[in-house]
């Protein structure tokens, strides 16, 4: 009876360790940083890219399902097999029949990279904050000053610039960090690389030679499906990774008939 | 160049079988200019829209009518082609644009009645997007990252921190591609990318001027890699400039486990596939790539040394598969991981994997392809195929496709080419004994381009004779072909239709096709004989075979006639009709009355005749186009088909991607065929002339046309207008200028000449002309009377999973299919809820001014003037009925017999098309001219008061078992209105202005009654005075669709104005006092008509031909290709001080394109995509008045692609001095020959451009000179090394 009660007991505690986590998750459910478990000595970089890494992926994979946006007007809403209803920006678009679509993003990294930064920018505010937090947990003094970020896509990786300052005391000690560089291995850049190349070509000739370009370069995947409506959706993968860029075009698109 | 693309080029001096892909390159061009010409074409249909409010004096409101009929459709289209690269279409047409600034796409003026809008509700700005500066389209190049945009707005670009050129296609040095080396690998990019590239990833930035990128890709496989040895032990197998890079010490062609080189590395530690590389490989300890697997380890390791692949181990057909090589070989097999219990190679779970498709599915079949392969896949029969009765036509099935398939390692991909048949699948193929390899591409439908080489025959000196430059058009396109309707002796004609005729939408109101360009009258002849009235001549016109073959002109213009869908369920839609002709007088002239009998109609041949053409057959294939124009666009010479010169090789291959597929065959091609076959298939753009985007709707409108008065048959025949009227009302219409009128106009007044001839034939005995009439109908879905059948119909569109149901396929397959869920990747076709309601009619719209619709009823209304009255005489009266779904309707001034089927196949304007809205016309004459011309039956009583009887049916074939009647009467009155010059029309125009050195001309005019019309040169003559009488036709049946036509031909036209003033006399049929006395004396104008002509006081002339600012016969350097060049051309003279029209094009006989930029007196154009060689550009130039002007001009194009090169050096006093063979900018470095000019340790030898370059003569040092040209082009490596030892 007496091992019943201490299993009792035990199953007790447990199940308040689970409410207990319950509420926390109910409370800082929508901050990743709660997550984030720092170690014994501070790693500011470590930390940052922990906090920042699911938001980040998570973004990255929104806005290339979406065609490079988070939420754009100019979009076709599709459905794939086996996936939900999404809006695929048009990349390059024209509603008239015979003419070449029009750029819509002529500078595509550039805008990437601000979509990303627009996301993220709360996300990254609140990692830099949760990194202050959790230094003055471990008995540190700290001063923060938080300038913002920049977000810049290179090829292979993805880089969260954060333009902040720390300075830590301790023990009479006092040391300042700066300038927090967080890199992901991402090969969103290459994926716009060549998102930009096909959109260049259909503006220019009606055509993207997918077969071709997959022969020679065999890492990309290339998908090109025809909708109803003339509508082009082009699903750019790398093989190895499995990352995904979508988007639309609409050009040089003919009426039936001699009309 | 690669050592591999080299001996690709060697081994092919001969002529080279790469047609295919020039002609898919050719479409591009195509696309770009096609584009330009035909916005112009249908530009010039706009002015036909207009025109066709002449024919009644309240224009605005028929104007609103055929707006209506229009609506969404010529409007639409009108609007669609005159945008953007053709603000110049803009400029001359009264369409007007307006800019959605958020996405710089031009939308017309009139886009909210067109349904259209700017994303995001944002108010469009009132001006082209031409005309706004930040939607100006160019080349945006993102300096940070070195990518270029093309077809860009120049607001965005600029804004988004990009630099902003004018250059469309990109052909400018910031965009130029070279090769960027990244360690073993490459990237064909920009010289900025590169940098960037190279920097992210930790090389240096190694930037080769290949401009190739299949080079580049094999230049960079042919990278002679070693070992480095880096210190000791470590050693890496890569490239000399990497180890170089690394301050290793580098043993080329070295294997880091060669014994020499006293490494940790073991050889043959483990085997795997490699990053770039195809074939399974071996690996040392130390992860460094050794020699292709062979489980003969020995041969393998080649001890130590690297063995080119080429004696590597080979067991054949690509290794695939085999346990003891790893010799992998494309496009037959790839190094691929192998899963538990797969066949893998015996050192590891590795195989050559078999890249090709089993089985794939193929036309008819299955057949096994090779990687890369990609064939054509279609629905039904293609091309001209043979009816049962013999005669040729185009078997396209009614919601049939092009598909293209491929086989992308292991894998068939399936996509359409476009919808409806606008771009459909060529394919060549290449066979030699068993070996068989198909390649393929979709290209732009060139349908409407093969009804623009019409006519193929023209009158001249009283009969027909060839046209041989527009027959020669017609066969040398392999999208066109020749129909040959040879009936009969005397009805005989050709015309050159498209082989693969493009689809037409099949629900959309308005009919947009131009099958009516098929319909055709053919006068029967007769003569009385003692046993009875005797066919004489075109008797066969009477027989099937006249039905047969009309039929198969009608399904060959496209989606007409009686015909199939694809899979094999068809409907007819053709009337043959035999109609009365005239009795003719002993001299052969057709008297006013109408013959005694109809022509006998054959029975129209079924569409049941054609299902065996739903099944695809075995070897069918669009043969590609000849290549002869995309040679002379790249400066090659016509007819050069071989690659020697590397022109096409390296234009191909500045395109990435462009060669990809057909690369990768090459050796498989050359080894097994011996031809190089460069199919990669570029870019297919699917635009197509559009020419006759308007005709459909215009043609569908007029040639619909029918006059109403009663009069059992007699007054059905008076209705018939008809065809030849329409053709010759095109002819007027494109006096005004649009050529493509012209051409069309031809084709049917074409006709309409043979079968005058004919009546020109016979004047002996007492003979008469019979009618046949063939009118060709849009074609229409089956319609079933129950759900389940149409239900079970519709499915069969979602039962091949390899090709998704489309909105084509599905709505041919009935009436009531329509597509689900479009927005999803594999949509459903389903058929629309039964119901069993028949349409309910009700008025629409009196659209003629001064009418209206009186005494409406359930069932019935009344047609009266405003004020209450019947229809004036010789007045058309639009209105409009409407039902409260889709419906056919038809009308007949009999009561009708009870069924919709069974009623005389008179339609509305919209012919037998399902829609809400259906159109009508009466046409009243006077009541003395039909009793005059003896239409049959009672017709004064019946025209006192009509009934039209209407009925219509749904998609369900129910109908209104009550016929609804339209009443309406005409005016009773004796005629007393003179001709009503209001409503004339001439031909040329009142007011034209003919060419120069013009004296004489035919004059056609058109007036709206009959009578007899005279001209002088004096103004304000009497009638009876008047000196020049014009040939009036005055019959009953003579009226054409503008009226009743009287000609002339004027003389002694001087320069300048030339003025002639014409009056009529109405009522001809009143000649004697008895007449006078019956139906009153006959009207005579007291006023002019004043008709001037203008001839041109000038010549057209070209002043001025450069390109790029260099006259005419200059040359234009360029240090890369492809290169653009504008074209400008300056015209003076003509009518309007040089203001002209020109056109150009790249063969003496070939396509002309309209400049970008033109209708005025310069014209401009840009030449995109030019590599290096001489070109011949021609040019046409033709004013308003048709004055012309043809040229040629000339350019030669100098690429200087090659760096500088030292070819002299020698010490002069202390310094080292160098001559290069051309200007140059030269430096040196003393360590190596990988350095840029801005190195810290870079000395310049040069201040300026020169031939000459000095450097101080330091004893003992060693020199690395490297030089850039004026182009930018920079040596490789060193331009030379010199030590002065």
């Amino acid at each position: 009876m007496k091992e019943k009660r201490g299993q009792i007991t035990i199953f007790i505690i447990v199940g308040l360790i689970i409410i207990g986590a319950v509420i926390l998750y109910i409370i800082f459910g929508g901050r990743i940083a709660s997550k984030v478990d720092l170690g014994k000595e501070a790693d500011a970089r470590s930390f940052l890219e922990a906090c920042t890494e699911d938001k980040l992926r998570e973004t990255v994979n929104k806005i290339s399902l979406q065609g490079g946006y988070i939420n754009n007007p100019l979009n076709k809403t599709f459905k794939f097999n086996n996936e939900d209803f999404i809006d695929i920006s048009y990349l390059c678009y024209t509603q008239n029949y015979y003419v070449p679509c029009v750029n819509q993003e002529p500078v595509l990294i550039q805008h990437l990279s601000e979509e990303i930064k627009n996301y993220i920018s709360d996300d990254v505010k609140n990692c830099f904050d949760d990194l202050t937090l959790n230094l003055e947990k471990q008995n540190y003094d700290v001063a923060k000053q938080y300038g913002g970020f920049e977000v810049e896509l290179e090829s292979k990786k993805i880089i969260i610039d954060i333009n902040g300052e720390i300075t830590l005391t301790k023990t009479g000690e006092t040391s300042k960090q700066e300038s927090f560089n967080v890199v992901f291995g991402s090969r969103f850049y290459d994926l716009a690389v060549v998102v930009q190349e096909i959109v260049s070509q259909e503006a220019r000739f009606c055509n993207f030679e997918y077969l071709g370009y997959m022969t020679l370069y065999p890492q990309w995947n290339i998908d090109k499906f025809r909708t109803s409506d003339s509508t082009i959706i082009y699903t750019v993968e790398h093989k190895d990774t499995g990352e995904k860029f979508r988007f639309a075009i609409r050009g040089c698109v003919m009426p039936p008939g001699f009309g | 160049m690669g050592k591999s693309v080299k001996s690709f080029m060697m081994r092919n001096e001969e002529k080279i079988e790469f047609v295919l892909l020039l002609i898919v390159i050719f479409q591009i061009f195509l696309l770009i200019n096609i584009t330009f010409a035909d916005s112009y074409l249908i530009n010039q249909s706009n002015d036909l829209i207009n025109n066709l409010n002449i024919n009644t004096e309240q224009g605005s409101k028929v104007s609103d009518l055929l707006s209506d009929l229009v609506n969404s459709g010529i409007n639409l289209l009108i609007g669609f082609l005159s945008i953007k690269q053709i603000g110049i279409v803009s400029a001359q047409s009264d369409v007007s644009w307006y800019c959605c600034p958020n996405t710089c796409d031009s939308i017309p003026s009139n886009y909210n009645e067109l349904g259209m809008s700017c994303p995001n509700s944002v108010e469009p700005l009132p001006s082209s997007c031409d005309a706004v500066q930040e939607c100006r389209k160019g080349c945006c190049f993102d300096s940070e990252n070195g990518l270029c945009s093309t077809n860009s707005p120049r607001g965005s670009c600029i804004d988004s921190g990009g630099e902003w050129n004018e250059d469309e296609s990109c052909s400018i040095n910031e965009c130029r591609k070279g090769c960027c080396i990244l360690g073993g690998n490459a990237q064909f990019t920009t010289e900025r990318s590169c940098e960037i590239v190279s920097d992210s990833l930790g090389y240096t930035k190694d930037f080769r001027q290949i401009w190739n990128e299949i080079e580049c890709l094999t230049f960079a496989a042919s990278q002679t890699q070693g070992a480095c040895v880096l210190n000791v032990g470590n050693c890496r197998f890569i490239t000399q400039r990497e180890c170089l890079m690394s301050n290793g010490r580098f043993y080329g062609g070295y294997l880091c486990s060669h014994p020499d080189l006293n490494t940790n590395c073991i050889k043959q530690d483990h085997v795997g596939c490699a990053e770039g590389k195809n074939e399974i490989y071996w690996y040392d300890s130390c992860g460094n790539r050794e020699n292709i697997y062979s489980s003969n380890k020995i041969a393998s390791w080649n001890n130590g040394i690297v063995l080119p692949k080429e004696n590597s181990c080979d067991t054949g057909s690509g290794n695939v598969n085999s346990q003891i090589c790893g010799n992998c070989a494309l496009p037959l097999s790839k190094c691929s991981a192998t899963a538990t219990g797969q066949v893998h190679i015996q050192d590891g779970n590795f195989i050559c994997k078999d890249l090709g498709c089993k089985n794939a599915p193929a036309n008819v079949g299955t057949q096994d392809r090779i990687n890369g392969e990609t064939w054509c896949l279609y629905d039904s029969s293609i091309g001209n195929a043979v009816s049962t009765g013999g005669s040729d036509f185009a078997s396209d099935t009614v919601g049939s496709e092009h598909w293209i398939a491929s086989c992308h390692e292991g894998e068939v991909e399936i996509d359409r080419c476009g919808e409806y048949r606008s771009s459909i699948c060529q394919e060549q193929i290449i066979e030699e004994g068993a070996k068989s390899l198909t390649m393929a591409s979709c290209v732009p439908n060139q349908a409407t381009v093969c009804i623009s080489y019409n006519p193929l025959q023209e009158e001249g000196d009283g009969e027909m004779v060839d046209n041989d430059e527009n027959i020669q058009n017609c066969q040398d396109n392999t999208h066109c072909m020749i129909e040959n309707v040879d009936t009969d002796d005397y009805f005989q004609f050709k015309m050159c239709v498209p082989r693969y005729p493009k689809g037409a939408s099949l629900t959309n109101d308005i009919d947009d096709s131009l099958c009516s360009i098929a319909n055709q009258k053919c006068t029967v002849y007769y003569r009385k004989k003692i046993t009875g009235w005797e066919c004489e001549e075109n008797c066969d016109c009477e027989t099937p075979e006249f039905a047969e073959k009309m039929n198969n002109l009608c399904v060959s213009i496209g989606d007409c006639g009686s015909y199939i869908n694809y899979v094999g369920e068809g409907t007819d839609n053709v009337k043959i009709e035999g109609k009365k002709g005239k009795e003719l007088d002993s001299e052969g002239e057709e008297k006013d009355k109408e013959s005694k009998e109809k022509g006998d109609a054959p029975s129209i041949f079924s569409w049941t005749n054609y299902i065996k053409f739903a099944t695809p057959v075995f070897g069918q294939h669009v043969e590609p186009q000849s290549i002869d124009e995309f040679l002379s666009l790249i400066g090659e010479s016509p007819g050069v088909y071989d690659l020697d010169s590397s022109k096409i090789y390296n234009m191909l291959g500045t395109v990435s991607g462009a060669l990809g597929a057909g690369w990768m065959l090459n050796a498989f091609i050359i080894k097994n065929f011996g031809v190089l076959i460069n199919i990669g298939a570029v870019g297919v753009g699917i635009l197509n002339s559009i020419g006759f985007a308007a005709i459909g709707v215009a043609a569908t409108a007029m040639l619909a046309k029918w006059l109403g008065i009663s009069g059992p048959a007699a007054i059905v025949m008076v209705v018939s207008g008809g065809v030849a009227g329409a053709g010759v009302a095109m002819i007027l219409w494109s006096a005004s200028g649009a050529n493509f009128w012209n051409i069309l106009g031809w084709v049917l007044a074409a006709i309409g000449v043979i079968i005058v001839a004919i009546i020109a034939i016979f004047g002996l005995g007492k003979t008469e002309t019979r009618i046949v009439e063939f009118t060709c109908q849009p074609w229409q879905a089956p319609t079933f009377d129950s759900y389940t059948t149409a239900q079970n119909n519709c499915e069969k569109c979602n039962q091949d999973p390899l090709r998704p149901c489309t909105k084509y396929r599905c709505e041919s397959l009935g009436a009531t299919c329509r597509i689900l869920n479009e927005n999803e990747e594999n949509p459903i076709c389903e058929s629309l809820q039964y119901e069993s309601n028949p349409p309910v009619i009700s008025p629409g719209q009196v659209l003629t001014q001064g009418y209206q619709f009186q005494n409406q009823e359930p069932k019935k209304v009344e047609i009266t003037s405003t004020i209450g009255g019947c229809i004036q005489e010789f007045t058309s009266v639009f209105f409009t009925l409407e039902t409260d779904e889709p419906a056919q309707c038809k009308y007949s001034f009999e009561i009708p017999l009870s069924t919709y089927q069974d009623m005389d196949n008179n339609y509305p304007f919209e012919q037998n098309m399902f829609t809400e809205k259906h159109s009508f016309e009466i046409w009243m004459p006077s009541l003395e001219s039909a009793e005059v011309y003896n239409v049959s039956g009672s017709l004064v009583e019946q025209l006192g008061q009509m009934n039209m009887y209407v009925r219509c049916k749904d998609y369900w074939e129910n109908f209104n078992i009550d016929e609804y009647i339209v009443k309406f009467c005409i005016n009773s009155e004796p005629d007393r209105t003179v001709v009503n010059h209001g409503l004339t029309v001439t031909n040329p125009r009142n007011g034209a202005t003919l060419r120069y050195g013009t004296n004489e001309t035919d004059l056609k005019m058109w007036i709206n009654e009959p009578a007899e019309c005279k001209y002088d040169l004096t103004a304000g003559k009497d009638y009876e005075q008047m000196t020049n009488s014009m040939d009036c036709k005055i019959g009953f049946v003579d009226r054409e669709l503008q009226g009743w036509p009287c000609t002339t031909e004027l003389t002694n036209l001087t320069s300048g104005e030339n003025k002639i003033y014409i009056r009529c006399k109405d009522k001809p049929w009143v000649e004697t006092a008895e007449d006078v006395e019956k139906y009153g004396e006959r009207n005579v104008n007291q006023q002019d008509y004043v008709y001037t002509l203008y001839v041109s006081q000038n010549e057209l002339k070209i002043d001025s031909i450069t390109f790029n600012t260099i006259p005419s016969g200059g040359t234009i350097s360029s240090g890369s290709a492809p290169v653009s060049v504008n074209m400008e051309v300056k015209t003076s003279g003509g009518i309007s001080n040089g203001k002209a029209t020109c056109h150009w094009g790249v063969l003496q006989r070939g396509s002309r394109w309209l400049f970008y930029d033109t209708f005025s007196n310069v014209h401009r154009q840009l030449l995109t995509d030019k590599m290096g060689g001489t070109y011949n550009i021609y040019i046409e130039c033709e004013d308003d008045a048709e004055n012309e002007v043809n040229t040629e001009g000339r350019f030669a194009l100098e690429i200087d692609s090659s760096p500088p090169k030292a070819v002299r050096l020698f010490q002069e006093e202390n310094s080292l001095k160098m001559i290069t063979d051309e200007e140059a900018k030269c430096y040196y470095s003393p360590s190596n020959c990988f350095f840029d000019f801005d190195d810290e340790n870079v000395l310049s030898m040069t201040t300026a451009f020169s031939k000459e370059h000095i450097a101080n003569w330091n004893q003992g040092q060693k020199y690395h000179i490297k030089c850039e040209d004026l182009w930018g082009n920079i040596n490789q490596g060193c331009a030379i090394t010199v030590s002065l030892i």
